[in-house]
């Protein structure tokens, strides 16, 4: 569950927060056999001339997503802003890391306002995603 | 199907209504999972992932255009509110920016996602970029 965001100072770090991708898992997200792409069937894949799937980018991003619920609770699902720029492709087998580092914390009545940098790094440590995220979390 | 070249900027993409059904917040958990996730609105009610419809776009730029050969370059999501489970939300969607770099096309789409009191619940900004595999 979340941890309490009263205690993210500037620096503070968050994550790791791991998401496996599986082809399965991939299937499932994009609710394969009704819809098929190259997000989950190999046929579609390979007509592309991909080796297999390649994974949504929005479905590894959920990584990120589960880091910040875990550390802002119910205040991330109310009022946040998240932005990622994607650097590399993700296959199934991979395992995506969310990583986080508050940058920012701002008080302000009743409310404080995180920055975050945010980063998505697979299985070699190669960073696929990068980003920021802004939260608003009740109490100064 | 539309050609690339036809893409206007501030072009509409028109509207989708649906409800937020229990077995789709369920199968987008367990699709991702495990998610630990109990998420309530104020009033107790329970809400769903914001992230969750964040391909809401692709259910009104495939009317209409090809998604073949594009990735995902960027992503932009802004929540305002919770994503209510069991209602019905309705997403808008447009086209806000079109260019190319270095032989690749980019478009860039605006979703935004209301609630049944025409609230605004979550804005997403996806830029798609046609490469070539």
């Amino acid at each position: 569950m979340a941890e309490s965001a009263a205690k993210l100072a500037v620096g503070s770090r968050l994550g790791p927060e791991r998401l496996e991708m599986t082809l399965d898992k991939m299937k499932l997200y994009e609710n394969w056999p009704a819809e098929k792409n190259l997000h989950c069937d190999d046929e579609v894949a390979k007509s592309l001339g991909l080796p297999q799937p390649i994974c949504r980018a929005l479905m590894f991003s959920v990584a990120v997503d589960k880091m910040l619920y875990r550390a802002f609770g119910p205040d991330y699902l109310q009022r946040n802003k998240l932005s990622l720029k994607y650097l590399k492709a993700v296959f199934p087998g991979d395992i995506c890391t969310a990583h986080g580092e508050v940058s920012g914390a701002e008080a302000g009545a009743g409310a404080t306002s995180y920055t975050v940098e945010v980063w998505i790094e697979n299985r070699k440590n190669e960073t696929v995603a990068s980003g920021q995220a802004e939260i608003v979390a009740a109490g100064a | 199907m539309a050609e690339l070249d036809e893409i206007q900027i501030n072009e509409d993409l028109g509207q989708v209504e649906y409800e937020i059904t229990r077995q789709d917040v369920e199968r987008f958990l367990a699709s991702v999972g495990p998610y630990e996730y109990e998420g309530r609105a104020e009033t107790g009610a329970p809400c769903a992932p914001p992230i969750m419809i964040g391909n809401d776009y692709l259910k009104l730029y495939k009317k209409k255009y090809s998604t073949v050969g594009a990735l995902h370059a960027r992503l932009e999501m802004e929540v305002f509110r919770c994503l209510p489970c069991g209602q019905t939300v309705v997403t808008r969607g447009k086209i806000i920016d079109k260019y190319t770099k270095r032989g690749k096309t980019s478009v860039v789409i605006l979703t935004s996602t209301f609630n049944q009191q025409s609230e605004a619940i979550v804005n997403f900004t996806i830029t798609l970029t046609y490469v070539v595999f």
